[in-house]
């Protein structure tokens, strides 16, 4: 059967091959995706928009609300796509 | 430059926050406030309009200020045919300059008595045992330290840290947010007329939401879009907004500015005060439920707050239950509205797009100045009656009286 919170801390951890990837030329920075992030893992520092991927969920609700599609759900570790 | 200790920090210098320490000042406060970036102002997150009449209690003389740009007395509602509904509005709308108006209005704080400084973020909360906020660790120009308050006010926008901290911040559903991105565009003498804010409304246009165009002068205007954030997935609101201007202003080629952001449109936060700190503006969810206004809402809810945190401090308790009376005052005046207007935006986002044109065509054909609403109410009925199950939400909401 399936262990519920095995699945969780898998959905938290960097060994699952999907994350969500930053395009800073894009990126207008203008904090749409920070006001809807649930466990706060975006940071806007004025003009450089950072995540932090060990407490993303990936939920996907900023890539779905960037005005200007700056986020975009990338394959592979984050480390795989720098940002 | 910066004291230890003050009786009332605001956070946020847009016109929310500068109200608000401007009204804390003016009933003898010690008050500072505090703005992250290093100009006020800017960058500009807005539509730049507002409703004149309630913001004339807060500002003298508007039409003569520096920040007005136009004056618009009519509303104009167009759908994706072509048809145009020309509403004559309840109150003039400022289009204005946010840049020199937030600047202006901070002034006023200023010129009341109140410390601002920009280039001073906060960076968490000071709170006691019990957990109620006596202050906050400030990077005051490079310099952190400990800045001791008997209120915090939060007006720190839609991205606001304070209220999370805090605990009053909830994440909105997406169908509860706006998506939006507006472009400042020139070359359209002759296409837009000065006096009025135009709207443009369909599926097509723009998925649950809508496009505006405020004209800035006879040849440039703020054309701005939002869509609800759960449509937007497929084409992006910069999309959209670039289809629009292609379609409907095709010799308008030049953008000098672009603006982008979310707006929750809620209505306002379930709470809006825990011991020590209230919330104000668009950190609370104070915008328009329907229009994504917030400039007046945010003024507004700033005199509360300035006002009641004044009171609380000279009573000597600034407990959530005593700084509630900001809320329960706001409430009194917004909360039926801001509930209406959130129904109003739902059974708007729902309706058929078909629906929707057909209703705005056959207003078009209306004299506004002749018609009485409950004429025209009984008219669109008979036209289209599919509008009767629609506008059942809107019996049931309490919006249109029985």
């Amino acid at each position: 059967m399936f262990n519920l919170r095995k699945t969780t801390r898998a959905r938290n951890s960097n060994a699952l091959l999907h994350h969500v990837a930053i395009d800073q030329d894009l990126c207008n920075w203008c904090g749409a995706c920070v006001s809807v992030c649930p466990p706060d893992s975006l940071f806007l520092y004025e003009e450089w928009l950072a995540i932090d991927h060990e407490t993303c969920t990936r939920c996907e609700r900023c890539v779905k609300m960037c005005p200007v599609h700056a986020l975009h759900m990338a394959a592979g570790s984050p480390e795989s796509t720098p940002s | 430059m910066i004291q230890a200790a003050y009786d009332v920090i605001v956070v946020g210098a847009g016109p929310a926050g500068a109200i608000a320490a401007r009204k804390a000042a003016e009933s003898g406060m010690d008050t500072l406030l505090i703005e992250k970036r290093l100009e006020i102002g800017t960058p500009v997150r807005c539509g730049e309009s507002f409703e004149l009449h309630t913001a004339s209690q807060y500002l003298e003389d508007i039409p003569n200020q520096p920040w007005v740009n136009t004056i618009t007395r009519y509303f104009s509602i167009h759908n994706t045919k072509g048809d145009c509904v020309v509403v004559p509005p309840i109150s003039p709308s400022i289009i204005c300059d946010r840049k020199i108006f937030d600047r202006e209005v901070a002034y006023t704080a200023a010129n009341a008595g109140v410390q601002v400084l920009v280039n001073a973020r906060a960076e968490s909360l000071l709170q006691d045992q019990d957990g109620a906020v006596v202050g906050l660790k400030i990077n005051c120009m490079g310099s952190p330290l400990d800045v001791y308050s008997k209120v915090v006010i939060a007006a720190d926008g839609t991205e606001s840290q304070l209220a999370r901290w805090a605990g009053l911040k909830s994440i909105p559903a997406l169908s509860d947010l706006y998506v939006g991105t507006q472009f400042l565009v020139s070359g359209l003498s002759g296409q837009i007329r000065t006096d009025t804010s135009h709207y443009y409304v369909g599926e097509a246009i723009a998925p649950g939401g809508y496009v505006w165009v405020f004209p800035k002068s006879a040849d440039t205007a703020n054309i701005g879009i939002v869509i609800s954030g759960d449509r937007a997935e497929g084409t992006s609101a910069q999309g959209h907004l670039e289809g629009f201007l292609q379609e409907v202003f095709p010799r308008a080629r030049s953008v000098l500015g672009q603006v982008t952001g979310g707006i929750p449109v809620t209505g306002g936060l379930k709470r809006l005060v825990t011991d020590g700190l209230m919330v104000v503006g668009d950190a609370a969810h104070q915008a328009d439920p329907l229009t994504a206004g917030g400039i007046v809402l945010g003024m507004v809810a700033g005199d509360y707050a300035g006002t009641t945190a004044a009171q609380c401090i000279r009573e000597g308790d600034v407990r959530a239950q005593s700084l509630s009376r900001y809320e329960k005052r706001w409430r009194e005046r917004f909360g039926k509205q801001q509930r209406s207007l959130r129904t109003v935006r739902r059974m708007l986002t729902k309706m058929d797009s078909d629906l929707l044109d057909g209703l705005i065509r056959t207003a078009a054909g209306y004299d506004m100045t002749r018609i009485s609403p409950a004429k025209a109410m009984i008219h669109m009925l008979t036209k289209h009656p599919r509008l009767l199950i629609e506008a059942r939400v809107l019996i049931n909401s309490g919006l249109i009286m029985k």
